[in-house]
């Protein structure tokens, strides 16, 4: 547990990734991928929804601490181009708030 | 929920790339009271405050904050297609920034004065700046390297490039050749037109009309404009960049 104030530079890259192996890494940065890839479209309540609602600070805590803030902006922009296709193919154009 | 995280990444990107710990603490206590995020996490910020400051009811109006000069921002400006921002500080630094994630790309030092005036030529990896000292530098977008810098004998109040990017285009009559290694002032032929749109005071104005008034807190001391995007740069240090919905035109 470190002090709320601890600057990411200041942290070890070795100690980083000890709490972060690889697998962890990569999981972090590819799931919105996947996630994309797997052509499904996101629900209210849904997997990715549930996801988030727990875990949204963490997943962003852990990029941050692997220097890649910006992913999870990237990352967030590929979620919400799902959400409007699915939105839009299943209540036609027009209903999409 | 996807909205709002984006706004609560864009909005602390800088201090959560420092300490991302601060997550939890300071982008969590002033986010907006009525944001998902705020109303999905508030149990963790209710391990750390009881009395917690009062914060806006939503997202306010701007979008992002470049965050990192250490003193005033004097001058911004946009790559050519838009996707670099260049900004020049008291801090004697200059910086480049993702325009869509906001993250700073180069820092670019140098300079032993304050930098006032900063612009990009069209059609190459190149940015100009020019410091309170009369010292003129062009550097290398990609890599952040110094490519050449020479002085001036008169103090520079504008700096943009012609449409060929061969002459930097200042205040006065004379025009200052950049075809390395020569650098040369030339006398000017006709006036340069005006900004279509441009940051006049507290207001944004557009084809000579004022168009949105900058309330406390979001007044710059600088600004670029591209296309329907602009940015301000702020004495604090901080810029904030906004879009309007569609270009601003005579409409508005």
């Amino acid at each position: 547990v470190k002090a709320l104030g601890t600057r990411r530079a200041a942290v070890g890259q070795a100690v980083i990734a000890n709490n972060l192996p690889d697998e962890v890494a990569y999981a972090c940065s590819y799931w919105v991928q996947y996630a994309v890839m797997s052509g499904e479209y996101l629900k209210d309540d849904g997997d990715v929804h549930q996801f988030l609602t727990n875990h949204l600070l963490h997943w962003i805590e852990a990029l941050s601490w692997l220097g890649k803030t910006s992913y999870v902006i990237h990352s967030l922009g590929s979620l919400q181009a799902i959400v409007d296709v699915s939105q839009a193919q299943m209540y036609g154009p027009g209903t999409v708030d | 929920m996807l909205d709002d995280a984006s706004r609560f990444v864009i909005r602390n990107r800088y201090i959560i790339n420092e300490a991302p710990l601060q997550i939890y603490m300071s982008a969590l206590l002033f986010a907006p009271s009525r944001s998902i995020i705020r109303q999905t996490f508030v149990d963790v910020l209710r391990k750390y405050f009881d009395l917690m400051p009062k914060v806006p009811d939503f997202w306010g109006a701007e979008m992002f904050k470049l965050e990192g000069h250490k003193d005033g921002v004097e001058s911004v400006a946009f790559w050519p297609d838009g996707q670099l921002v260049a900004s020049a500080s008291l801090d004697t630094t200059v910086r480049l920034w993702d325009a869509k994630t906001g993250k700073q790309v180069q820092k670019l030092e140098g300079h032993e004065g304050l930098v006032s005036f900063i612009a990009f030529p069209p059609d190459c990896q190149l940015v100009a700046s020019i410091s309170r000292d009369k010292i003129v530098m062009l550097w290398y977008t990609q890599t952040g390297e110094l490519g050449i810098s020479f002085p001036v004998d008169r103090s520079i109040e504008d700096l943009s490039f012609t449409q060929d990017g061969r002459f930097i285009v200042t205040n006065d009559e004379y025009l200052l050749s950049v075809s390395p290694p020569i650098c040369s002032l030339v006398p000017r032929k006709g006036q340069s037109e005006p900004p279509a749109i441009a940051l006049s005071g507290h207001w944004i104005r557009g084809h000579e009309r004022d168009i949105l008034w900058m309330p406390h807190g979001y007044r710059g001391s600088c600004s670029a404009f591209f296309g329907k995007n602009f940015i301000v740069g702020q004495v604090s240090g901080a810029m904030s960049s906004s879009s309007f919905r569609t270009k601003p035109t005579e409409k508005y």
